[in-house]
């Protein structure tokens, strides 16, 4: 009778940490799915984000062209100036 | 613990039962015995009996036969006394008479030693049987002790055997408890291999959502990083953009003013040579 008590006693306290083991698992699978939508998001800003540096770095190359071609022409007519007040 | 007790204490009250019951089987048995053998020397002592009672008539009888036969001797003596030497016939009478006589003297002298012997053998037989009733009085007495023995013993096995029959219902319901609480226990042991399958199953699991929260966790961490840096790179490149722009306007300002410097010097030239 003593051993068939703490059979169920043990059960009871199975039962228990199943339930709290449970209770784990659901927390553990939230906290999953919350990381794997904030995974996605940071994802999709990093996505982001290089496009946006490549457009503005393809933009920084073509200013850097612009002000290149407009350097060379700022010292050819400087020369030009040069020239003409000689 | 106290089923078995009981058991041991009914186990060792039907050995003495047992015991009892043969001792007294014992007693009874030797007593049949010597009832029998009673009986049996009471009939020889009747036939001794009754043998000396034929031979002290048959001794009487020959007494009477050989006092008859002596005074008919006795007579015939006196006729031949009278007839002074009597006939011849009646000599070879008076001397078978006396032959008869002698033979009926020696029988009666052998049939007297035969009642002597009858009589010792009687003596003895009825010293036997005064032993063997006092052996039969101190049997009966064993006897009726024991029947009374044998009533307490009787109401002693009969206490016994319901005790016993109350005993033995006890045990079995308390088998067939035992074996309920046993098919409950086989039952919960059951159940407590499938919850321990269970949470062991559980444990991995959780083992398993916890490393891959970790890795998660690490990996947001990089994927943040990653997005602080190119955030900080896109703030870089855009405020290179903006000096670039700003060179850019510079540059185009420049670019005008020695353009106008240009042809105001080109038309002062032009009037200077006109």
């Amino acid at each position: 009778m003593g051993e068939l008590s703490g059979l169920g006693l043990e059960l009871k306290e199975m039962i228990g940490l199943i339930g709290r083991q449970q209770d784990l698992i659901s927390s553990l699978g939230e906290k999953g799915a919350l990381l794997d939508e904030r995974k996605e998001t940071l994802s999709k800003e990093v996505e982001d984000l290089r496009n946006n540096l490549n457009a503005v770095s393809s933009e920084l190359t073509k200013a850097n062209d612009i002000i290149q071609k407009l350097q060379e022409e700022g010292s050819q007519l400087s020369r030009k100036l040069k020239t003409q007040v000689k | 613990m106290t089923l078995c007790l009981q058991e041991n204490i009914l186990s060792s009250q039907d050995a003495q039962l047992k015991a009892k019951e043969e001792r007294l089987t014992q007693t009874s048995a030797a007593l049949n015995g010597a009832s029998e053998r009673v009986a049996k020397l009471e009939g020889e002592l009747e036939a001794v009996k009754q043998g000396r009672e034929e031979m002290a008539v048959r001794i009487h009888e020959l007494e009477e036969s050989l006092a008859t036969k002596e005074s008919m001797i006795t007579y015939l003596s006196k006729q031949v006394i009278d007839s002074e030497g009597g006939s011849k016939q009646m000599i070879q009478e008076i001397a078978l008479l006396r032959d008869g006589n002698s033979k009926l003297e020696a029988e009666l002298v052998g049939m007297k030693c035969d009642q002597e012997d009858l009589e010792g053998r009687l003596k003895v037989a009825e010293d036997a049987l005064a032993s063997k009733e006092t052996a039969i009085t101190q049997l009966n007495k064993k006897l009726e002790e024991s029947e009374g023995l044998s009533k307490l013993m009787s109401h002693e096995i009969q206490v016994l055997r319901k005790n016993n029959t109350k005993l033995d219902a006890d045990y079995h319901e308390k088998q067939r408890a035992l074996g309920s609480l046993a098919g409950k226990a086989g039952g919960l042991e059951t159940e407590l291999r499938d919850k321990t399958a269970l949470i062991a199953r559980q444990q991995e699991l959780i083992a398993n959502l916890g490393e891959k929260g970790a890795q998660m966790e690490s990996r947001k961490e990089s994927l943040d990083r990653e997005v602080d840096d190119l955030k900080m790179r896109l703030r870089d490149v855009n405020s290179e953009f903006g000096k670039a722009n700003e060179i850019i306007r510079k540059l185009q300002e420049d670019g005008r003013q020695m353009t106008h410097k240009l042809k105001c010097q080109v038309r002062h030239l032009g009037v200077d040579n006109s």
